[in-house]
């Protein structure tokens, strides 16, 4: 009974001060997108620049201690994963529970591809995405005929199935024992095996993964995505074909959480199905949400913090889950829009209370009507 | 040139019908208004045009192609576009993008090319952009280009419709009730705008509430009343015509 009011009286404690740290950080969010929007392109690109060589150099700085490179490596692979469901959620609006599906998948067919077959990595890491966007297309196909709801429970399915058939086949997966001695990638005789070597590798994942969210978003499917996500009946009626951008953006993002199994299987050189259950998907779900639905710079955000926030709370790791849980609430009740916005960042100010009831929509999954 | 022709069209849901055996056609640089009490069967009509329902019974014919089964991104793409009554502006989009969404269906860029951007894409890209603003200027929307097209006041997002329904290209344009909600100066401004895209050379149907505008603006008018075509003529003709009247208001009002 005492353990019980002394978790409650945790909790409540937790809850007290997120609710005051969201208050006044979402000022602090406010300002820092208004600023965003309102720099000239020249700033802009100065910025990026500053940021991209500090992200470069970070490692060397940090080069003696492994805690932070480690940590470091673990934050960019979580921003390629929450990058990738921002695809299917931030683009398409479309609530995919499973993700982390497509991550296992990754991360498997590297493991057996390099361990039973000596493949390099180099053909492991395509290969990994290629047959994660297969799983996408063929989930994606029937599912995807489902709304809001309906979808989020298909995913959570297919989640779960595919965790169990990793536990069960074990003629291929080893079962629960897992996959152990991936080799180190090598190119070219040059080894991948240290922790600096293995930053430089995801951070160019991860450039690639941004770019690619970029470069889709500003195109005519970025548009098409966006409007289905938006209103799928208005869409349709301005000739875009709904169906065939939602699979596109499962498929597309299935893929990427396929690089980001593969390279989490050769970077801790073991996988086995508890690195892929249902609460790694809520964690990315959660890194999504809490960024900003949609916003690449908040996905980013929300990636580093809630990689970061456990690693500085490891006294109440236990909490862990149910911190997660009251932040999503909080975030849902203060700041529906997340940390930085898609709408703040373009400059839409005055839209803030109107578009922000829209977006709640688009995430309860009320994709028409 | 008849743009679309309906033969019998019905749409029942369950035992309601709807839309009961409309026969209905549309020449080319037309105004049509579609007029009719509420829950006249308007905009069920509208939503069988675009495919959005599909006809319990009938035909319908654009250029020459039967709608059959024919989804409603196809229907745009063979050249119907069209607006909504409850307006249904992309809401996280600015002006100008909302209008650049519009031309999906005249643009073809593939993931990969619009990744990368290839000479193809990009080219696209710029005709879709040179497209859209002329758009908005044709319609004066170019100074608001950059706001988040559902802040704006009411009327704009109407008007901001009309700009993504015509930057689909279509040959055929379906307004359903432009000026609802609109004052007396709005709706003037309205009437304006609508008279300016047909002569630009587009045919417009319009669903209007609004008889001081459809009298002003239309070639001819259809009325609709549960579900029934019970009157088309000039203008003139509909202001006269006693099952209109009795429709409106009831036996005994045209006294």
């Amino acid at each position: 009974m005492a353990n019980l009011s002394r978790v409650l009286f945790n909790l409540v404690l937790a809850t007290a001060i997120l609710f005051g740290l969201i208050k006044i950080l979402s000022k602090a969010f406010d300002f820092v997108a208004r600023y965003i929007s309102s720099i000239d392109k020249k700033t802009k690109r100065f910025i990026n620049i500053g940021i991209a060589l500090m992200v470069a150099i970070w490692p060397i700085v940090f080069i003696n201690q492994p805690y932070v490179l480690r940590t470091s490596i673990i934050v960019l692979l979580y921003i390629v994963l929450a990058l990738s469901l921002n695809i299917v959620l931030g683009f398409a609006g479309q609530l995919s529970i499973g993700h982390s599906a497509f991550y296992a998948i990754g991360a498997y067919v590297t493991a057996l591809l390099t361990v039973n077959f000596q493949i390099s990595f180099w053909i492991a890491l395509p290969t990994s995405a290629l047959i994660a966007a297969l799983f996408g297309l063929l989930l994606g196909i029937p599912t995807l005929r489902l709304k809001g709801d309906y979808l989020a429970i298909t995913t959570i399915g297919f989640g779960e199935i595919l965790r169990l058939v990793l536990i069960n086949w074990t003629n291929l997966t080893r079962g629960p024992a897992g996959i152990p001695g991936i080799p180190f990638p090598k190119i070219f005789g040059f080894m991948i095996n240290t922790n600096l070597r293995y930053y430089y590798l995801i951070l160019v994942l991860v450039m690639f993964t941004i770019f690619v969210s970029y470069r889709l978003l500003n195109s005519r499917l970025g548009r098409g995505l966006i409007a289905v996500r938006d209103d799928e009946i208005a869409a349709e009626a301005m000739g875009i074909k709904s169906t065939y951008l939602k699979i596109l953006a499962f498929v597309l993002g299935a893929a990427f959480a396929g690089i980001a199994g593969s390279f989490f299987a050769t970077y801790i050189h073991y996988v086995n199905p508890d690195n892929f259950n249902y609460m790694e998907s809520v964690l990315i779900l959660c890194m999504v949400v809490l960024g900003g639905v949609g916003s690449i710079p908040g996905v980013i955000l929300g990636a580093t913090v809630l990689t970061i926030i456990p690693e500085a709370l490891r006294d109440i790791a236990t909490y862990r889950y149910a911190i997660y849980g009251i932040l999503l609430i909080l975030m849902m009740i203060i700041r529906p829009q997340g940390m930085l916005s898609m709408a703040s960042l373009k400059g839409g100010a005055k839209s803030e209370n109107s578009g922000n009831k829209k977006r709640n929509k688009g995430l309860r999954g009320l994709s028409g009507s | 040139m008849r743009i679309l022709e309906t033969k019998n069209v019905t749409k029942a849901f369950g035992g309601l019908v709807a839309v009961n055996d409309v026969d209905f056609h549309i020449e080319e640089g037309e105004i049509v208004s579609l007029i009719g009490p509420n829950g006249a069967g308007k905009t069920t009509f509208f939503n069988l045009i675009t495919g959005i329902y599909e006809p319990t019974k009938g035909e319908i014919k654009f250029l020459d192609q039967f709608l059959k089964k024919s989804k409603p991104y196809e229907i745009t793409k063979l050249g119907i576009g069209r607006t909504f009554q409850n307006i249904r502006l992309f809401s996280s989009m600015t002006v100008l993008e909302n209008v650049m969404a519009g031309q999906y269906c005249r643009t073809k860029a593939d993931l990969f090319s619009a990744i990368f951007k290839l000479p193809n894409a990009r080219k696209e890209e710029d005709r879709v952009m040179e497209k859209s603003l002329e758009i908005l200027d044709f319609l004066d929307l170019k100074k608001i280009k950059d706001e988040i097209a559902v802040s704006l006041p009411y009327g704009y997002q109407r008007r901001v419709e009309i700009a993504r329904a015509l930057a689909t290209e279509p040959k055929l344009l379906l307004l359903d009730e432009p000026a609802a909600g609109m004052n007396t100066g709005e709706k003037k401004e309205m009437q304006g705008i609508i008279r300016k895209i047909r002569d630009k050379g587009f045919t417009i149907l319009v669903i209007e509430h609004d008889m001081k505008l459809v009298m002003g603006i239309s070639d001819r008018i259809v009325v609709l009343d549960y579900g029934n075509k019970i009157a088309e003529g000039l203008p003139q003709e509909i202001q006269h015509n006693e099952r209109v009247i009795e429709a409106y208001l009831g036996k005994g009002g045209a006294a």
